[in-house]
């Protein structure tokens, strides 16, 4: 099978606190791959060493086979990133953020047009081009955001807790489109703190205090630990290493 | 370039989307224009005081002494024809000229009443009348003593006809002939405003991405790290060049001053003068994670280089250990560039030392941010 993102003894230390600890995984192309831990885990240190714009302390990852530490610049050019606050630009209209991230993307005025019509489809905003972006309730802001996020058609897409705070109803939604995008072949890396979207996502890593407690399928780790509620089991890894 | 314009153009539509900011750009420096145009200063000292002696008597030397000796003048060297004198001025090298005619010696030893000139620059009003008002006093020292050397020396002739002669200062103003102190005031605010403005936009668009984590997804892109800086100071550029095409049209309309230089060579030392501040606000931004840090850490900047520029208070009223600080800060040259070009007609022949000093300070803390604005999250 083909890696889309590799990962050995990752490490990321902000000062002598450990906020990634030596973790190692893969995720193959077109994988939906979950990253389920609570606040503080490290899944937003993960994500960012992983799109290049934090530097690890030590070991190595690749995505697409391009080195996270000396390939950062190539690296950005195949991944879509969603931060964890939905990063758009308030003050810009829904049009106006879109406009500007197919600009610095480098899409050229009629690939930004055709995209933007896709994303205002997608995310259900047609007759809402012109409305100010900090006006927006979360379900559309998050779907605007993923949006800009794969505005150039990225091979791998990282989003992190892409439905914190936002309602259940513009979860399911957001999952399906998610689904989708994997579907026609996108690389999905996903950080929840939500145990029931485990079953949204092929393939799961529990992630505490900087490293990895557990990994599988949901079916997989509900088999080999004998439970049948994975929130029980990670509840009992987390008890274990008190 | 596409990349580069989009990242201006959404900095543009931020800016003048938000009224605060409008405010600031534009409404803050016709208030100051303004206020400023009346604002005085009083107490001066260390004058810089050329002289031009075409008389090389013990006479002329005394009456320089004696300006020198009285703290309020210091020598700022000699100059020996009209052409050397406008050049001092222009350069800013000499804000006060003494002339001694040929005869000033001979005129005091027949008795007489012996001229000299003294010729202030004058685009600081206040400055020149403090300074008229100096060589005056000195003026009748000067004579008092003249005045005793003669009495003795009318007693020795027992009442023969003896004249006390008399040294007669004849001030002439270079520039600004109406001693506006809106015509020193105003061009400096430009340097003012330029400071202010294009610091405190700079810095906070750049923390103001953090703060919303924005500045994550510029990152994130493929944006070289010089288009993001090109991206984050054009657009600032652009409105700081607005400023000063306003603060010139304002101080025309309301204070009624014209350029007397050469308007390009006013915007192009303007640039000169925005690659500081912008590498300024640059690096600010580098060393700031919000808003409020990056106002602050431009405060701190802002006010001192203000106070030691030369805006109200001469640099050569200052401690030496100041006035050598203030030969780092761009906005002591920018001064005197602005206030050569505005009321003097200076040109490039004149100020170039002061534009090449802009170039250089510019350029070096521009590359400094530039090296410092990594496009890593730290
Ligand atoms: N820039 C930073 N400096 C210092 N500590 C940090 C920094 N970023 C994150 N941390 C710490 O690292 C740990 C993991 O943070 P993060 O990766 O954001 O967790 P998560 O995204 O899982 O909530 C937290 O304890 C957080 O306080
Ligand atoms: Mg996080």
């Amino acid at each position: 099978m083909q890696m889309s993102v590799q990962v050995n003894n990752l490490v990321k230390r902000f000062g002598s606190f450990p906020a990634v600890d030596d973790i190692s995984f893969s995720v193959a192309k077109g994988e939906i791959f979950g990253f389920i831990g609570p606040n503080g885990a490290g899944k937003s240190t993960t994500i960012r060493m992983l799109c290049g714009i934090l530097d690890q302390t030590s070991g190595v990852g690749t995505v697409e086979g391009f080195s996270i530490k000396t390939e950062p610049e190539k690296i950005k050019s195949v991944i879509g990133y969603m931060s964890q606050k939905f990063s758009l630009y308030d003050d810009l209209t829904v049009e106006e953020n879109i406009n500007f991230y197919g600009g610095i993307h480098g899409l050229s005025r009629d690939e930004t047009k055709t995209r933007r019509s896709w994303i205002l489809e997608m995310a259900g905003l047609r007759g809402k081009e012109s409305n100010m972006t900090g006006a927006l309730s979360g379900g559309w802001r998050q779907r605007l955001s993923l949006g800009c996020a794969i505005i150039h058609g990225p091979k791998v897409v990282f989003l992190d807790e892409p439905t914190a705070g936002v309602d259940p109803i513009s979860r399911r939604e957001f999952w399906l489109l998610i689904r989708g995008l994997a579907k026609a072949g996108t690389t999905i890396f996903v950080t929840t703190h939500y145990m029931d979207e485990v079953e949204f996502c092929d393939r799961i890593a529990m992630i505490y205090r900087g490293k990895i407690v557990a990994m599988g399928t949901s079916a997989e780790l509900k088999t080999a630990n004998k439970v049948d509620n994975l929130e029980m089991l990670f509840v009992n890894l987390i008890r274990g290493m008190e | 370039m596409r990349r580069i314009l989009e990242l201006v153009r959404k900095e543009l539509i931020q800016t003048f989307r938000d009224k605060r900011m409008v405010g600031l750009i534009f409404v803050a420096p016709v208030i100051q224009l303004i206020m400023l145009g009346y604002a005085v200063t009083t107490d001066v000292k260390h004058i810089a005081l050329g002289v031009w002696d075409n008389d090389r008597s013990f006479e002329s030397r005394e009456f320089v002494r004696k300006a020198v000796i009285s703290g309020y003048f210091d020598d700022a060297g000699v100059v020996v024809n009209d052409a050397g004198m406008e050049h001092a001025f222009k350069s800013g090298r000499c804000d006060l000229v003494l002339y001694f005619p040929p005869d000033y010696s001979r005129n005091i030893k027949r008795g007489e009443k012996a001229k000299l000139e003294i010729i202030a620059d004058g685009s600081d009003s206040n400055l020149t009348n403090i300074a008229f008002s100096y060589m005056a006093q000195i003026a009748n020292i000067e004579n008092a003593r003249l005045m005793k050397e003669n009495v003795s020396k009318m007693k020795a002739a027992r009442g023969g006809n003896i004249m006390i002669p008399q040294v007669s200062p004849e001030p002439r103003v270079m520039y600004n002939p109406e001693m506006k102190s809106a015509n020193y005031m105003i061009p400096g605010e430009i340097g003012l405003i330029l400071t202010l403005i294009t610091i405190l936009l700079t810095s906070m668009s750049i923390t103001k991405e953090k703060e919303s984590g924005t500045i994550e997804q510029i990152i994130v892109s493929p944006l070289r790290s010089y288009e993001v800086i090109l991206g984050k100071t054009i657009p600032f550029a652009l409105i700081g060049m607005m400023i000063v095409l306003l603060i010139i049209t304002g101080g025309l309309l309301v204070f009624n001053i014209a350029i007397k230089g050469n308007i390009f060579t006013l915007l192009f030392s303007s640039f000169l003068f925005l690659l500081n501040t912008l590498g300024v606000g640059l690096f600010i931004s580098t060393i700031s994670k919000t808003q409020q840090q990056a106002m602050l850490s431009s405060v701190i900047f802002i006010l001192p280089s203000i106070m030691i520029s030369g805006f109200a208070f001469p640099v050569s009223n200052m401690p030496i250990e100041v006035q050598w600080i203030s030969y780092l800060l761009p906005l002591r040259y920018f001064f005197t560039i602005i206030r050569g070009i505005f009321l003097k007609g200076a040109g490039f022949a004149i100020l170039w030392p002061e534009m090449l000093a802009l170039f250089i300070l510019g350029v070096t803390v521009f590359i400094l941010a530039a090296l410092r604005f990594r496009k890593k999250l730290s």
